[in-house]
C-alpha cells in the first residue's frame, strides 16, 4: 500500500505550482511533519510538510509544473517498496494482455500503486522526450499532462508543438469571441531570431507578475489620476522622527507616513476600499495596505496589515521587516495575502508620476514620486517648497472620478497637516 | 578527371607521396613483387625499387617494428598488415612503441607511421579475418585511426596521413577496393579528424563508417520515397572523432543513429551515442540508437556473416522506428 503525495491547495488563487526542490530522495524515510518539497507559486516559495510517515518514491522531477492535487510521489511502507515501486506511468493503464484471464486477474496483478494513487499520465514520470522538455519548458506547458505520441507513449517534439499550435488556436479563438470593440491578437512580432539571443523559459516569479499584471489590466477599467501634494509639514515630521530614532528604534521614511496616510483616508472612505468579485461589491473591513518592493529580479507586494490601526513607527517597524524579507526571499504566504489597497514608491528609483497597475482584485493603488523642491505660490508669492507628485490608480467600474478625486484630496489634506492624523492617532 | 577504383586510388596516393618525398617507403608481406595481398601496391616496385619498397617475411611485429625504428630514424614508413586481425600480433609495437613515442620523447623523436590494414567484416572468411577493430585501435591514445569509404576519400586521407608526424592505422575495407569514383587529376589532401556529411537530411542524423556508408545512403534512397530524409554522416577518421560534427547535425534533426561494423559493447557507435548525449541531450526528441554485428565472433560463410551486419534494410527499419 502506498500513501499519495499531492500538491496541496495552499491559497484561494492557487492553481499550479512549480516544484522546485525535493527535501528527500527516493527510498528515504519522512517522518510525518518533516518538509518533504518545496513548491514555488505567485512569487512565493513554500515547503510543505509530509502529513504522514513512510518511505518516498518520487514520481516526478524539479522544475516541473503541477495542478493542485497532481500527485507527484507516493510514501510506502518500507523502503524496498518505495524503491521498487513502478512510477504510475510504468505501472500504469497498459491494457490488459489479450488471452489473459478477465478483469478480475488483471486487477489482481495490478499496480504497484494503491487505487488511491496517482492517476497515471497525469502527474507521474511520464515518457518526454530532452528536446519535448525543453520546449515545454520554454512554453510553460506541462509536458507530463500531454498525451504522447511516440513509442510506448513517449512525448514527443511533435506533441508539444501539437499542444503550442492548439493553445494558440484556443486564444485566438477567444480573440474573436469576444463582442465589439473586438481586439485584434497581438500578433507574434516577426524578430529575426540572432545568434547572440538568450531564451530563458518565462517561469517562476515572472511568470506570476507577467499574468498578473496582464490579468489586471484586461479585467479592470483603470483610469490614473494624479496631484501634486507639498510634503513641507510631512518633512518636518520625518525630521523630528529620524532624530527620534534611538527612542522608536527604527527609522521613519516618507514611505511610512503616506502608508499612514493611505490608511487613514482607507478607513475613512470604505468605497476606496473595497473590490468587485464575480457579481458582488465586497466593502472590505480590514485596512490592509500592500507595500510594492522591488526585487533584483522582479516585484512583490507584502502587506501591512490594519495600518489604519497602527502608529507611524509601528508601521515603519513591520514595513521594514517586511522589506527584508522579501529581499531575502523568506516571506510567508500569509505576507502577500489580504491586501486591500497597494503603496507603490516610485520616488525611489527617481520617478515623478506614473500610471501604476491595480493589483487585482483591489481597486485602488497610489504611486508616489520623488519630493523636490519646486517653485510654488502661497499668498501671491512665488516660493520654493517641497512638492512631491501623487498617482492614484483606480477601478472606473466601482469607483467614480469624483470618489477618487475625494480620496486624493484626503491623502493629500493629511500629507500637508499631519498632526491631524496623530489627533485621530488611538 | 579520372574515374578510379579504392583500390587504385591507394595506389596512386602512395606513388604520389614516394615521388614527392623520398622518405616514404613501403613495408610488408608481398608489396613488392606480388604488387599487394589485395593488389594495392601494383607498380610501385618497378618505380621506386626495393630500396623503398620491401617485402618481409610473415612477421607482423617485425614488420610495425621495422616502421617504428624507420619512423623513428627519419623515414616516413609506410607499413602493410594484411588484416585488420593480425594487429593482435603486434600490438605491442603499435601501442605500446608507436602511440607512446612522441609522448615518452617529448616530440623529440616524430612517429610519421602509417600502417595501412584492411578489415574483411562480413566477408564470410572467418572468425580471424573478419572482425573490426577500430574502436579497439581508437582506444588507444597516441594514435590516429583512419577509416575511408569512398576511393576519393581514401586517396586524400592517405596522403594526409603520410605527412602526418603521429601514427596512423589506416583500415581499409576490402569489398570497397571495388568501388570506383571520379577523382580529380589535381592534387588534394583531406585533413585527418574531419567528417563528411555524405547526404545532407532533416529527419534522422545516420552516423555511419566504412563499409556502412554505401548502406546508409541506399537506405536514404529508399526512405526518400517515404518522406523521410535521413543525413549521413561519414566521420571519415575513428580518432579523432569530429564529434562537432556529428553534433552539429543532430541538433538539426534531433535523432540519431550509429552504424557500425564493429561490435555495440565498447564500441564506436557507444562513443557517439555518449558523446551526443552529453552535448545535446536536450535537442534529442529520442534515445540514440546502435546498429551493430551481435557480441560474437565471425561466423564463417558469407550468408552467416552478412546476416549478422547490419544492411540496407535494417537501417531502414531503425530510422523508421526513431521517427514513428
Amino acid at each position: 500500500m502506498s500513501h499519495p503525495v499531492a500538491i496541496p491547495k495552499l491559497g484561494l488563487t492557487m492553481t499550479d505550482c512549480r516544484l522546485v526542490e525535493w527535501a528527500k530522495k527516493d527510498g528515504d524515510k519522512v517522518e510525518r511533519g518533516e518538509n518533504l518539497y518545496a513548491i514555488e507559486t505567485d512569487k512565493i516559495t513554500s515547503d510543505v510538510e509530509s502529513d504522514t510517515s513512510g518511505y518516498l518514491r518520487r514520481f516526478v522531477e524539479i522544475d516541473t509544473m503541477h495542478e493542485v492535487g497532481a500527485v507527484i510521489g507516493a510514501l510506502f511502507a518500507t523502503r524496498e517498496e518505495a524503491l521498487s515501486a513502478g512510477t504510475p506511468d510504468a505501472a500504469g493503464p497498459s491494457a490488459p494482455a489479450i488471452g489473459e484471464a478477465g478483469p478480475a486477474a488483471v486487477a489482481a496483478t495490478a499496480p504497484v500503486v494503491s487505487p488511491a494513487g496517482p492517476t497515471p499520465g497525469q502527474s507521474g514520470r511520464a515518457r518526454v522526450s530532452p528536446l519535448a522538455r525543453r520546449i515545454a519548458g520554454q512554453a510553460n506547458i506541462d509536458p507530463a499532462a500531454l498525451k504522447g505520441t511516440g513509442a510506448h507513449g513517449a512525448v514527443l517534439r511533435r506533441d508539444v508543438e501539437a499542444e503550442i499550435e492548439r493553445r494558440a488556436a484556443a486564444a485566438r479563438g477567444a480573440v474573436a469571441a469576444v463582442p465589439a470593440p473586438a481586439v485584434p491578437a497581438a500578433p507574434e512580432p516577426a524578430v529575426p531570431a540572432g545568434a547572440g539571443d538568450l531564451r530563458r523559459p518565462l517561469a517562476g516569479m515572472r511568470r506570476a507578475i507577467a499574468q498578473k499584471m496582464m490579468h489586471s489590466l484586461q479585467s479592470t477599467a483603470q483610469m490614473t489620476g494624479f496631484a501634486r501634494v507639498d510634503m513641507g509639514e510631512a518633512v518636518r515630521l520625518r525630521k523630528a522622527c529620524v532624530a527620534a530614532e534611538a527612542d522608536l528604534g527604527v527609522r521613519v521614511t516618507y514611505t511610512d507616513i503616506v502608508l499612514k496616510a493611505c490608511a487613514d483616508a482607507l478607513a475613512a472612505m470604505p468605497e476606496i476600499n473595497a473590490s468587485i468579485v464575480g457579481e458582488e461589491i465586497v466593502t472590505w473591513s480590514d485596512v490592509n495596505v500592500g507595500l510594492a518592493v522591488a526585487l533584483d529580479d522582479g516585484l512583490i507586494v507584502p502587506v501591512v496589515r490594519n495600518a489604519d490601526r497602527k502608529s507611524i513607527a509601528g508601521i515603519a517597524h513591520e514595513r521594514a521587516d517586511l522589506v527584508a524579507r522579501a529581499r531575502a526571499g523568506s516571506l510567508a504566504r500569509a505576507d502577500v495575502e489580504g491586501g486591500t489597497f497597494s503603496l507603490s514608491n516610485f520616488g525611489t528609483y527617481g520617478g515623478d508620476f506614473e500610471t501604476p497597475i491595480l493589483n487585482a482584485p483591489q481597486s485602488a493603488i497610489l504611486g508616489i514620486g520623488a519630493i523636490a523642491d519646486e517653485p510654488a505660490v502661497r499668498d501671491g508669492q512665488i516660493v520654493i517648497r517641497p512638492m512631491m507628485m501623487m498617482s492614484l490608480t483606480f477601478d472606473h467600474r466601482l469607483i467614480d472620478g469624483a470618489a477618487a478625486g475625494r480620496f486624493r484630496a484626503r491623502v493629500r489634506a493629511a500629507l500637508e497637516n499631519p498632526y491631524s492624523m496623530m489627533a485621530r492617532m488611538r | 578527371m579520372a574515374t578510379k577504383t579504392y583500390c587504385w586510388a591507394i595506389i596512386d596516393a602512395m606513388r604520389e607521396e614516394m615521388e614527392r618525398d623520398e622518405s616514404v617507403l613501403l613495408i610488408g608481406e608481398d608489396v613488392a613483387a606480388a604488387g599487394g595481398s589485395f593488389g594495392a601496391t601494383r607498380g610501385l616496385l618497378d618505380r621506386f625499387g626495393p630500396m623503398r619498397v620491401r617485402d618481409t617475411p610473415i612477421s607482423e611485429e617485425i614488420i610495425v617494428g621495422l616502421g617504428v625504428g624507420a619512423a623513428m630514424t627519419g623515414r616516413r614508413p609506410i607499413v602493410e598488415i594484411m588484416f585488420i586481425d593480425f594487429l593482435g600480433l603486434c600490438l605491442d609495437q603499435i601501442a605500446n612503441q608507436a602511440a607512446k613515442t612522441h609522448y615518452i620523447y617529448n616530440g623529440l623523436f616524430k612517429m610519421p607511421l602509417v600502417i595501412r590494414t584492411s578489415s574483411a567484416a562480413e566477408m564470410g572468411i572467418g572468425p580471424h579475418h573478419s572482425q573490426s577493430w577500430e574502436a579497439l585501435v581508437g582506444h588507444i591514445p597516441g594514435l590516429k585511426v583512419v577509416m575511408p569509404s569512398t576511393p576519393r576519400d581514401a586517396k586524400g586521407l592517405l596522403k594526409a596521413a603520410i605527412r602526418d608526424d603521429n601514427p596512423v592505422v589506416f583500415i581499409e575495407h576490402i569489398a570497397l577496393h571495388r568501388v570506383k569514383e571520379e577523382i580529380e587529376d589535381e592534387e588534394f589532401l583531406i585533413p585527418l579528424g574531419k567528417a563528411d556529411v555524405k547526404r545532407v537530411g532533416r529527419h534522422v542524423t545516420v552516423v555511419a563508417t566504412g563499409l556502412m556508408v554505401a548502406r546508409a545512403l541506399a537506405a536514404a534512397e529508399t526512405l526518400a520515397r517515404e518522406g523521410i530524409e535521413i543525413e549521413v554522416v561519414d566521420p571519415r577518421t575513428i580518432s579523432p572523432l569530429d564529434i562537432d560534427t556529428i553534433v552539429e547535425s543532430v541538433r538539426k534533426t534531433n535523432r540519431a543513429l550509429v552504424v557500425t561494423s564493429s561490435l555495440k559493447q565498447f564500441g564506436l557507435g557507444s562513443e557517439v551515442a555518449a558523446e551526443i548525449q552529453e552535448r545535446a541531450f536536450f535537442d534529442l526528441d529520442q534515445p540514440v540508437k546502435r546498429l551493430s554485428p551481435p557480441f560474437t565472433p565471425a561466423p564463417f560463410g558469407r550468408q552467416f556473416d552478412e546476416y549478422l551486419n547490419p544492411s540496407a534494410d535494417s537501417i531502414v527499419s531503425a530510422v523508421r522506428e526513431l521517427v514513428a
